[in-house]
């Protein structure tokens, strides 16, 4: 396994080797900012330094924002950062920052609503001119270079900009709008104020089901036209919505709960068929450009991975399909092979573009989109020989001219990007050979051109550590060691947490970081930080059930508390409530984007957090935070479906499931197995091992003192909505409860002796 | 109310039924307890027939305070049937 060394790979590097003089970027860490290192723009990070350069020579600032895995980002650095007349004109006129926008999501939100409000729509890179006090006053995306009839240049943009803010007048224009913008944002982002009205859940659970009813498309899953986005919230809130159906048929209808199974797996499965599938090295790039999944952008980002290994883990829950557990497990394999430190921590993302194989890999602008992923069929051949390229072929929808029909820029001519264009058994009957014989041949041609890709050049690797991403990953891999019962996966669910814990938990200050890159922590964490690496860790608690991931997530769950959460509106903000920074705008996020918001993912770990410990300000903060959201989702119900998710543990139907007995006892074991095995919409799992654990648990586990672990023999306690049943003392009684869908009744645990 | 008219159906071994009982003795309600797992053969089955015309998932505690049931540990629905 080789790692990459930042040293020899990064872009700024290769731009070094040009000549090009270092600016003050070449001090950073993040890879992004790296990339612009070189540039003979005399950019800034985001800091004091910058900030108040722009204030004493009263000049306003460009701040350009993106990531490394962007695509329009690599473009506009290559057309216009890198050219020196470019350069000279931005250094005259303005002060220039660069932000990462994965380093900084608070300031990306705050600009990317500015452009929003100004535009209509916005994207990356975001470049926004601002006045000395942070206040936008222009903005766009990406700028070309040379303009065309009615679409300004680069250049001009900076000329017209440079001489407004010099004339009196125009400046004063200038300064108007940009108030203007401010009061929009500054309203937007933080709301209406005031605590919030309390909600009725379950209605906005109907509807948001729903709008996803109307907006799916019945043919090839998803729920909006191309481009298509995974969007993992939306799946996981469908096999919410089916499980407490089966739960209670008033809570949900059966019905459309069904329904809401069949478009979540649906979804799931064509996805994992399509090109969107990474079927060669497992995990899926960011997103389709065509309705059928087939033609991905090529980057793949830590977060959908960790989301859609989940996803594929809950529907192996549900269904039993072995295909869902394939597909989360060749990602997780990825993760292991590609995207993680050798110390533990996970890396962020994968490029979309890398050097076109066989031409010379210096020159950056030789760089294709998906170069690393695509196959021509004489390469196939090459690789197979005759026989097993005509097998691969057929089952993957290579064909000899290419098979990109949809390719408006030409970038795939003669290239092919693998789908499955034939389920296992169509491919079997063409060729008249057994499913399993199928099966191994093309598992083998799989691992044989993985083995040929890897010696093509690579996509560049963004390798910092982010603490929210990792978070999410710890909990797939948890998740991953609960469902598989493998020991493999939760050790490096362990790993990962080690390492945040480590690296970017500061301990005797109580405070978590960001990021971490290079041997550095920087950057300190917001709330979506706590919030996903809280649920990480306790999905690892429900995994191996070590008390120190438990009081591990109560230490970051009172941190989170404590800075983000406004008791004033009951709301948690994205930046700490008492912020410092200048531009002064809070950011309280109301939807679930391509991250479920912090605040979802806030509400449901607090939730959890109550039913570990018995504390009420957990769930206070919770139940507030949900109705923190009733406005937005009154507005647009579908708008935060992962917070929908937390409805359960609102309605304080939870289902707490203690195991109390020695995890040695083989009968334990199963018990724990069985419970790991079953899907369920709000479930706590307790375990309860030694003698000694009920003295030093009311702390911890206040509800387990009725428990008894005298006799040894494993037992486990079942309690759902403030009831509980007899405790079951034998796995296949467990099974059936978790598998007939109401439960099962107490009457029947007499009757069989439980 | 007469204070024979609250009955508690419980299990030894359940917490929710554990701060029922702690809740009903703090209000200092006279009630009559019964922890079904701890009865035997006939006795057991005549009880869990009681509870399941009553509470027909058969769960605990299981509460009849008067001629109303409750489910469950919920503090409010039994004080307000108390009268309290």
């Amino acid at each position: 396994m080789t790692f990459p060394d930042a040293s020899k790979t990064s872009p700024a590097d290769r731009n070094r080797e040009k000549g090009g003089r270092p600016n003050r970027l070449i001090h950073e860490k993040s890879p992004y900012l790296l990339q612009h290192a070189h540039n003979p723009v005399d950019w800034y990070p985001w800091c004091p330094e910058a900030l108040n350069r722009a204030v004493q020579e009263d000049r306003p600032i460009l701040l350009s924002i993106g990531y490394s895995t962007c695509h329009w980002c690599h473009v506009m650095e290559r057309e216009s950062f890198r050219d020196p007349e470019t350069a000279r004109l931005m250094n005259a006129h303005f002060i220039c920052i660069k932000v990462d926008r994965e380093e900084r999501p608070d300031l990306d939100q705050i600009y990317i609503t500015a452009v929003s409000a100004m535009r209509g729509s916005a994207g990356w890179p975001l470049n926004v001119f601002l006045t000395p006090t942070l206040k936008p006053f222009y903005g766009g995306t990406y700028f070309p270079p040379k303009g065309g009839p009615g679409l300004p240049s680069w250049p001009d943009i900076l000329r017209f900009l440079g001489k407004a803010w010099q004339d009196p007048h125009q400046r004063e224009t200038l300064l108007k709008s940009a108030d203007e913008v401010h009061r929009l944002i500054k309203r937007h982002l933080e709301g209406e104020g005031g605590p919030p009205a309390p909600m009725a859940p379950r209605r906005r659970v109907e509807q948001a089901y729903r709008s996803f009813e109307t907006h799916y498309d019945p043919a090839w899953g998803g729920f909006s036209p191309a481009p298509k986005f995974p969007s993992p919230s939306v799946q996981a809130f469908l096999f919410f919505c089916h499980a407490v159906s089966r739960l209670n048929g008033k809570d949900f209808p059966e019905k459309m709960g069904q329904k809401a199974l069949d478009m979540a797996l649906h979804t799931l499965k064509s996805m994992a068929e399509g090109g969107i599938y990474d079927h060669v090295g497992g995990g899926f790039h960011r997103y389709a450009t065509d309705s059928r999944w087939r033609i991905p952008h090529f980057e793949k980002m830590l977060y959908d991975n960790a989301q859609l290994v989940c996803n594929h883990l809950t529907a192996f829950q549900i269904t039993k399909d072995p295909f869902f557990k394939t597909i989360a497990t060749e990602t997780l394999a990825w993760v292991a092979r590609e995207m993680t430190h050798p110390q533990g921590g996970f890396f962020s993302a994968q490029d979309a573009d890398s050097p076109v194989p066989g031409k010379a890999a210096s020159d950056s602008s030789e760089k294709k989109e998906g170069a690393f992923y695509v196959w021509t069929l004489p390469e196939i051949v090459a690789a197979l020989g005759e026989e097993e390229a005509m097998l691969f072929a057929a089952h993957y929808g290579i064909l000899p001219a290419g098979n990109v029909l949809e390719d408006p820029h030409g970038e795939f001519f003669g290239k092919n990007i693998l789908y499955q264009a034939e389920t296992l058994q169509e491919t079997a009957r063409h060729i008249q050979c057994p499913v399993e014989s199928v099966q191994r041949r093309l598992a083998a041609s799989r691992k044989r051109l993985l083995g040929i890709r890897d010696r093509r050049p690579k996509p560049h690797l963004d390798d910092k550590i982010i603490t929210a991403w990792n978070g999410l990953m710890i909990s797939a891999l948890a998740k991953a060691a609960q469902v598989l019962q493998s020991r493999d996966h939760l050790f490096r669910a362990v790993k990962g947490a080690e390492f945040l814990w480590r690296h970017l938990y500061d301990e005797p200050q109580k405070r978590l970081y960001r990021i971490w890159r290079d041997g550095q922590r920087r950057i300190p964490a917001v709330a979506e930080d706590y919030a996903a690496f809280l649920q990480g860790l306790l999905d690892l608690y429900e995994t191996d059930f070590d008390m120190k991931w438990l009081k591990r997530a109560e230490t970051l769950g009172r941190t989170l508390i404590d800075t983000f959460f406004d008791p004033k509106t009951g709301s948690l903000f994205m930046n700490p409530v008492s912020l410092k920074e200048a531009h002064r705008v809070r950011i309280r996020e109301t939807h679930d984007g391509v991250l479920p918001s912090a605040a979802s993912m806030a509400t449901l770990g607090l939730f959890r957090m109550y039913g570990l410990t018995g504390q009420n300000r957990f769930r206070q903060t919770a139940e507030s935070m949900l109705h923190s959201f009733a406005g937005a989702l009154e507005k647009n119900p579908a708008g935060a479906p992962f917070m929908l998710t937390a409805a359960r543990y609102l309605e304080g139907k939870t289902l707490q499931v203690v195991l109390a007995g020695p995890l040695k006892d083989p009968t334990m074991q199963k018990m724990v197995e069985v419970a790991h095995a079953a899907f369920h919409p709000a479930r706590i799992l307790i375990l309860l091992d030694s003698p000694a654990r009920p003295q030093q648990g009311p702390k911890w586990l206040p509800s387990i003192g009725a428990m008894d672990l005298a006799n040894g023999k494993p037992r486990v306690y079942l309690c759902e909505n403030r009831t509980c049943t007899r405790p079951v003392c034998h796995p296949e009684t467990l099974k059936a409860f978790f598998e007939s869908p109401k439960g099962i009744s107490n009457a029947a645990l007499f009757e069989n002796g439980a | 109310m007469k204070n024979s008219d609250v009955k508690l159906f419980a299990l030894s071994t359940c917490s929710h039924c554990k701060s029922t009982k702690k809740l009903l003795d703090e209000c200092t309600v006279k009630y009559e307890m019964v922890e079904v797992d701890l009865l035997e053969g006939d006795k057991r089955k005549a009880i869990l027939e009681d509870v399941k015309r009553i509470n027909p998932r058969c769960s605990f505690p299981t509460i009849v305070i008067g001629d109303k049931v409750i489910v469950g540990y919920k503090e409010s629905q039994i004080k307000e049937a108390l009268g309290l």
